[in-house]
């Protein structure tokens, strides 16, 4: 009996172990599972390899702001300068395998967890329309597409497919902040966005010219590494074809990368001391279930100029479309 | 054992559709014992492969094949089902065969004041060589990081339906890992496993454990993993090793 009495304790003490656990709900979703799975990867290995280093641009000044806020704005200029100089390292010579954001920084998805899923999610969904315009065993594209799309937004943290205005990145006390104080990784991040519009692009060019489609676009953005857009890429811009096809996914990452802007722009400024509601309230109007249709474009919009992207670009003429 | 090998080097080498694995998704023997407070994703499928290797106390060797599939059956829920197949140089192969079945559920993410915490409710029932009776195991397991160390705790229980008169009923065990990345694409993680030890009235066990994993494709983890025991006396476990393939489909 005084054994039972021991053992109900210590299973009680279990139980205790795991009911403090309360907060952010984890909730991660696999991608569709489909054979067209990493078919880009196998088919246009240089493309792919070279968005697998797009974690790095999202992420490093990310893990700074988190670690060291207040050095990353008293020197944001020396930190720009040397997470700029890591970032085109590795986009000049990328991972086999793209790096995940946790490793990167793992302050991130711990701070922001929902933000970040939002994220990642939608990069699986980048993901997922590349390898399908990849491979040509797929069969009726439009509806594999549309299949993919709509399992994304089954996700409560789908990001909207609304257009959403562009002037909701300025619309905050603290908008820009970011791209003012950290414009030459603000530039890589512009050459990366255009790049994952411009990718699909080079996708529908019928099968023969596809391989010279990409090459021609990666080359052009090795060139925007050092002489990046001075305008903020939209997918409908940078590719028309694509934007056509599936207007809705186009709406889907443009609105990603506004996120990605405003999300910086809460965790630099001092504006916010208290980063995480700031972040769960940006995030809430990029999402299909809570975007508030006042920030609806209702349709294509003008690339908007990026101010201060070249304050110590001074030596470049700046990428010109 | 033939049509068991046969199965897991097709699904290995990726017959069904393709998805994602993540080296940082630790599960228990894969390589080692430590364990994340972390399921797979919801819809994910996971196969994993261990081919363990240990010296037996008193010599003897035994060696085998470990097989178990992992799927996210609900948002933070994920079910396993797993068996293994092993023989031994000395002695009966008893419990080769067993059916392994688990459930853990977690309950949050980490945040930067919270660890992340999970449940996990075990069942090894006896459909293998000379087993009887079914092992019930609960588990609570903790995970915590700072910076890019992330540390592990794992606490728990196991009954025995059918023990034999020299087993104890019931046993506890406690893991303390600790993991980091060692560059992007590869984790070392470290162990000490402390418990209860199988034979009524025999010294607690423990031993440690070190393992290695790394991402070899988007869809493929490879692991390996050694470990020996410090204390238990008759369960002390003088040597392990074990290397590990999981792929996601």
């Amino acid at each position: 009996m005084m054994g039972f009495e021991m053992n109900r304790r210590r299973l009680l003490a279990l139980l205790l172990f795991a009911l403090p656990a309360r907060g952010e709900r984890r909730g991660e979703v696999y991608r569709l599972r489909r054979p067209y799975n990493f078919a880009a990867r196998r088919l246009y290995p240089a493309l792919t390899r070279q968005l697998g280093a797009a974690p790095f641009v999202h992420t490093l000044p990310v893990q700074l702001l988190i670690d060291k806020p207040a050095e990353a704005r008293e020197r944001a200029a020396d930190h720009d300068r040397r997470l700029a100089a890591r970032i085109r390292r590795q986009a000049l010579d990328p991972p086999p395998l793209p790096p995940s954001e946790e490793i990167l920084a793992p302050a991130w998805p711990r701070l922001a967890w929902r933000v970040s899923r939002a994220m990642e999610w939608t990069h699986v969904l980048h993901d997922q329309l590349l390898d399908i315009l990849a491979d040509d065993r797929v069969t009726g594209k439009k509806a594999a597409l549309d299949e993919a799309i709509a399992y994304y937004r089954r996700d409560p943290l789908a990001i909207t497919a609304a257009p959403l205005k562009v002037e909701l990145m300025g619309a905050f006390p603290y908008s820009h902040q970011f791209h003012h104080a950290y414009p030459e990784c603000m530039g890589i991040m512009m050459a990366y966005h255009w790049l994952q519009g411009i990718q699909y692009e080079a996708m529908l060019e019928p099968r023969e010219k596809r391989a010279a489609a990409v090459d021609a676009a990666l080359a052009r953005f090795r060139q925007m590494l050092d002489n990046p857009p001075h305008y903020f890429p939209l997918t409908h811009k940078s590719s028309p074809g694509f934007h056509r096809l599936l207007p809705e996914a186009g709406y889907i990452f443009d609105n990603l990368h506004m996120l990605h802007h405003l999300a910086q722009d809460v965790l630099i400024t001092d504006q916010v001391r208290q980063k995480q509601p700031e972040l769960r309230r940006i995030l809430a109007l990029f999402l299909d279930s809570s975007a508030p249709r006042e920030w609806f474009a209702g349709g294509p919009q003008e690339e908007p100029p990026m101010p201060g992207a070249h304050a110590r670009h001074k030596g470049h003429a700046g990428h010109q479309r | 054992m033939r049509k068991v090998l046969c199965a897991l080097a097709g699904a290995l080498a990726g017959i069904w559709p393709a998805g994602a694995a993540d080296h940082r998704n630790l599960d228990a023997r894969v390589p080692i014992a430590v364990e994340d407070a972390y399921p797979v994703k919801f819809r994910e499928l996971t196969l994993q492969a261990l081919f363990p290797y240990r010296r037996l106390r008193g010599g003897g060797n035994e060696g085998g094949v470990v097989a178990d599939l992992e799927y996210g059956l609900a948002r933070d829920v994920q079910v396993n089902i797993g068996t293994e197949a092993f023989g031994r140089t000395r002695g009966r192969n008893e419990g080769s065969g067993d059916l392994g079945l688990g459930v853990l559920y977690n309950f949050n993410t980490e945040t930067l004041r919270a660890p992340a915490f999970a449940l996990k409710a075990e069942a090894e029932l006896p459909s293998g060589v000379d087993s009887r009776g079914a092992d019930l195991a609960l588990t609570g397991i903790l995970t915590r990081s700072h910076g890019h160390n992330r540390f592990h705790l794992k606490v728990g229980h196991t009954w025995l339906t059918s023990a034999e008169p020299d087993e104890r009923r019931r046993r506890w065990q406690g893991v303390a890992g600790w993991d980091r990345p060692v560059g992007l694409q590869s984790l070392l993680i470290v162990g000490v496993v402390a418990g209860e030890s199988e034979g009524r009235g025999n010294p607690a066990a423990s031993r440690v454990e070190v393992g290695l994993r790394r991402q070899m494709t988007p869809r493929l983890v490879a692991s390996v993993g050694a470990g020996f025991g410090l204390s238990g006396g008759p369960d002390r476990q003088p040597f392990f090793l074990g290397v590990a393939l999981s792929r996601s489909f």
